[in-house]
């Protein structure tokens, strides 16, 4: 009942009322009904922020406690979310030590990290070759030294090659997966308001 | 469970009165083989002497049991069908269901055999007990067997073995409880006959006290067969039982068992009680008085009964051959009482029967029997053939003494007979069909373990150990180039003429952006979205930057949010920055802060009205699940909001269909589209802006060069190596 039921009726119903909330928006308290449910939505989810909070804090303690390997990790992971919570908790989150702690740490270190990404694929494209050499990794290379040449000014054709594949091949295939996306996203959603599919029961 | 005599009710073991009638119930005891003295039947050792009442179990080797094989359970079910076919007009009689009484089992039966026997009634005090007939054989010939009525206040004048063979005194109807130091009944006719035989005769009347009646000739013989039989007095006092023994066919005589049983009190059953001297015999019904343990098992004298030798069938006259008492009886039942399709009628064994319809018309033809055409064809299914009659042996072959096991000491057993056990047709599975991949896998492991040794196999060859050193310089190598070009590019190292013009491709959707954000008037709100984290801050920045500037010049109300705790953040950097670069419109930018819920809360607060009431949504996302958030929520509220999407490099290229089904009415990528945007609105480049601009191009040559070297030499040069 409370484990299949229940959740079961109140994701059902739940879908009903945004879904009739979008297909009338000009009934009035079938809108205000789906206003109603986003803003528990929120709630939920800002609530189910502090409990995932609060079982990193529990896994982390746990490993540190046990003296697993990887527990000095864990710990400063306790430390790094205790301090930052701590901090916020008292000036709030745009207070002036929590700018600084994003623009001091956080920016340099991703932006480092996402630099690295670069020359990790340089690397991994060079070697490609070395262990694929099909057709397959050929028109990899070839369309890759394209778009990357198309700036070149003395090569004012692989310009325009390089415009062609954005916007034609590019799109296609992006298209195709946006559309699939889109398909998977209402099938779920329908699965789901018709008591099909239970994500929420497991 | 334990059948009331009187009423025939079943009682659970263990009761002493019947629940249906008060009648006492005769009780299970083991007699011990020492002594003689009766124990429960939960007794191991015997509560007299201290002998053991069972032997210890044996293993399957000294017993000779094979695994896997039962022992055959017979009941009534199980007689041979030829058998079956003949009894079942007589068995069905009314008159022979309600007078039947319970059947005496047998003293000595094996104990699957006696768990199968129903209880015998209880005798009386001192009251000499009716010996338990049928011993040793099986319990379906024993349930055929009728039972005689009681004796009363005679003590039986001829003993069971007296005149009689043991075997037959096994097979012969056992009596009730006489009743104390009384004269015996004369002898039934009837006695001598064989098991099968005696089955078909209805039960006798109980004889009245100290009165020897004499048993007709046709008591226990169907009516039809009285009528033939001659009439015959009643045997007078002790009158010697005719000695049935020799007037057995040999199929018979084979289930006898080769001892005796003996009694000292009743000389004639003494070779029962010799036959296992040291073997428990598990004796139904005997006493429910324990201190009768003096008591004698007494066979039941069977009645004398004499008949002519005339017209006796030869497979009948040979069993005259053993005793003057049994050819006497023989004699007695094949008078003018054998009806001539029993003459006919040999049990199996003796050879092949006749054809039963053969018999039966004769018999209709004689007697005024069931004509031919009325014998059903379920019992005409039943007669064996011919073929199989001669071809079949005995169902069951009782050996003449078990030596080994539980059963030591008894004879007529039925041994273990695997045929019993099969099916009636038994057709070997098919084997299931091998798959031909299977088949060729195993044809091509055939072959390789036939192939002479002396060829040469193939070797999968050990792969060069790679050093380390090389690949740690490569990527060492390539670092450097990568990081030294771009700082070249930012220090301005590198020549104009080589990298050229710092001109950023156009974009589709620059133009229409600046036109939005250049048609806003002063105060109008702007919903801004910060989708991007720390890693993508510094492409984003430029975006923000140039869209930012247009935003400030137009004096707007600005609203920012984010759907991610680090777009939050990032939000409320970016607008410290507006405000410091534009102090007198800091009044008109805010930060609404962090919105849990991804989709939904994104839906929730385009949703609210004065969201609804803004001129424009502007979204810097950096993946292109929050960017497809945005647009769809947007796009099913009652009023889309125009919306302008300014997106790092990377994702362009997957959300670039949102700007081509227009879903998306601006636009603005990485750091090209920065650049585009400035240029789009007619102003100079910043300094920094083109640095970065400079050093992504350089990088994007330099990458190029590497890659295309690098594919040249493992193309080509290092095809080896990679082989």
């Amino acid at each position: 009942m409370f484990k299949r039921i229940l959740p079961t009726a109140s994701a059902i119903l739940s879908g009903l009322i945004v879904l009739g909330g979008l297909l009338f928006p000009g009934y009035a308290p079938l809108h205000a009904a789906r206003l109603l449910v986003l803003q528990w939505a929120m709630i939920i989810v800002a609530f189910a922020f502090i409990l995932g909070f609060l079982n990193l804090l529990r896994v982390h303690a746990y490993r540190v406690g046990r003296r697993h390997k990887g527990w000095f990790t864990s710990l400063l992971v306790i430390i790094s979310a205790v301090g930052a919570a701590a901090l916020v908790f008292v000036e709030g989150p745009t207070g002036p030590w929590s700018r600084r702690l994003l623009d001091a740490l956080l920016i340099p270190g991703e932006g480092a990290l996402l630099a690295l990404t670069a020359v990790t694929l340089t690397l991994a494209a060079i070697r490609m070759l070395r262990v694929r050499r099909g057709v397959g990794g050929l028109l990899f290379a070839v369309v890759l030294l394209i778009l990357l040449l198309g700036n070149f000014p003395y090569l004012p054709h692989l310009g325009t090659a390089a415009a062609w594949l954005r916007e034609v091949p590019a799109m296609a295939g992006m298209r195709g997966l946006v559309l699939g996306v889109a398909i998977g996203i209402a099938l779920t959603a329908l699965r789901i308001i018709l008591g099909l599919s239970q994500p929420h029961s497991d | 469970m334990i059948r009331c005599p009187k009423c025939g009710t079943v009682n659970p073991d263990g009761s002493r009165f019947c629940s249906n009638c008060g009648f006492k119930l005769p009780q299970t005891r083991i007699r011990c083989p020492v002594c003689g003295a009766y124990n429960p039947v939960s007794n191991i050792y015997c509560e007299k002497c201290h002998a053991r009442l069972n032997p210890e179990a044996e293993s399957a080797e000294e017993t000779g049991v094979e695994d896997l094989i039962s022992l055959p359970t017979r009941t009534n079910g199980d007689v041979p069908d030829w058998l079956r076919g003949l009894l079942a007009e007589e068995e069905l009689s009314p008159e022979a269901i309600e007078e039947e009484p319970p059947v005496a089992p047998a003293e000595g039966l094996p104990d699957w055999l006696a768990d199968l026997a129903p209880e015998e009634p209880a005798a009386e005090e001192e009251e000499a007990p009716a010996a338990p007939a049928g011993e040793g054989v099986p319990d379906w010939l024993a349930d055929l067997a009728p039972e005689e009525p009681a004796a009363e206040e005679e003590a039986p004048a001829a003993p069971a073995g007296e005149g009689v063979p043991d075997w037959l005194a096994d097979l012969a109807p056992e009596e009730p409880a006489a009743e104390e130091e009384e004269e015996a009944p004369a002898a039934p006719a009837g006695e001598g006959v064989p098991d099968w035989l005696a089955d078909l005769a209805p039960e006798e009347p109980a004889a009245e006290e100290e009165e020897a009646p004499a048993a007709p000739v046709g008591e226990g013989v169907p009516d039809w067969l009285a009528d033939l039989a001659p009439e015959e007095p009643a045997a007078e006092e002790e009158a010697p039982a005719a000695p049935a023994e020799e007037g057995v066919p040999d199929w018979l005589a084979d289930l006898a068992p080769e001892e005796p049983a003996a009694e000292e009190e009743a000389p004639a059953a003494a070779p029962l009680e010799a036959a296992a001297p040291e073997e428990p015999a598990v004796e139904l019904g005997v006493e429910e008085e324990e201190e009768e343990e003096d008591e004698e098992d007494l066979i039941t004298p069977l009645p004398s009964t004499r008949a002519p030798d005339e017209e006796i069938p030869d497979w009948l006259k040979n069993l005259g051959e053993r005793t003057e008492d049994a050819t006497a009886t023989t004699e007695a039942l094949s008078q003018g009482a054998v009806p001539e399709w029993l003459r006919r009628i040999k049990p199996p064994g003796t050879g092949p029967l006749p054809p039963l319809e053969d018999v039966l018309g004769e018999v209709a033809e004689a007697e005024g029997g069931p004509a031919r055409a009325e014998i059903p064809d379920w019992v005409r299914k039943l007669r064996p053939s011919e073929e199989q009659a001669a071809s079949t042996p005995p169902p069951f072959a009782p050996s003449a003494m078990v030596d080994t096991g539980p059963l030591q000491g008894l004879s007529g057993i039925i041994p273990p007979a695997p045929a019993l056990d099969a099916p009636p047709s038994y057709a070997p599975e098919t084997p299931p069909e091998i798959p031909q991949t299977l088949r060729e896998a195993a044809q091509l492991w055939q072959t390789i373990l036939e192939r002479p040794r002396g060829r040469r196999r193939p070797v999968a060859r050990r792969r060069r150990q790679r050093s380390p050193w090389g690949d740690a310089l490569i990527r060492l190598a390539t670092s450097l180039l990568l990081i030294g070009v771009i700082l070249a590019a930012i220090f301005d190292l590198v020549p104009g003429d080589l990298v050229g013009e710092a001109r950023p491709a156009p974009q589709i959707g620059i133009a229409p952006s600046v036109e939005m954000i250049g048609n806003l008037q002063p105060d109008d709100l702007v919903i801004v979205a910060f989708e991007y984290g720390a890693a993508q801050k510094e492409e984003m920045d430029e975006l923000s930057s140039a869209l930012f500037a247009h935003l400030m010049e137009r004096q707007v109300q600005i609203v920012a949010v984010s759907t991610s705790a680090q777009g939050a953040g990032i939000a409320e950097s970016t607008l410290e920055q507006a405000r410091r670069r534009y102090p007198d419109f800091a009044d008109k930018v805010s930060n609404f802060g962090y919105l849990p819920g991804d989709a939904t809360s994104t839906a929730r607060f385009l949703a609210t009205p004065q969201v609804q009431e803004a001129k424009l949504l502007i979204v810097f996302a950096a993946d292109a699940d929050h960017l497809r958030w945005w647009v769809e929520q947007n796009s099913t509220t009652a009023h889309p909001l125009p919306l302008i999407a300014a997106i790092n490099g990377a994702t362009a290229p997957l959300v670039r269909p949102y700007l081509e089904s227009n879903k998306v009415q601006g636009w603005a990528s990485g750091l090209i589209g920065a650049a585009g945007y400035w240029q789009a609105r007619g102003l100079p480049l910043d300094e920094g802006l083109a640095r970065r601009l400079t050093a992504l191009r350089v990088a994007q040559w330099a990458t190029a060069a590497l890659i295309l070297i690098g594919s040249a030499y493992y193309l080509f040069a290092g095809r080896k190596e990679a082989e």
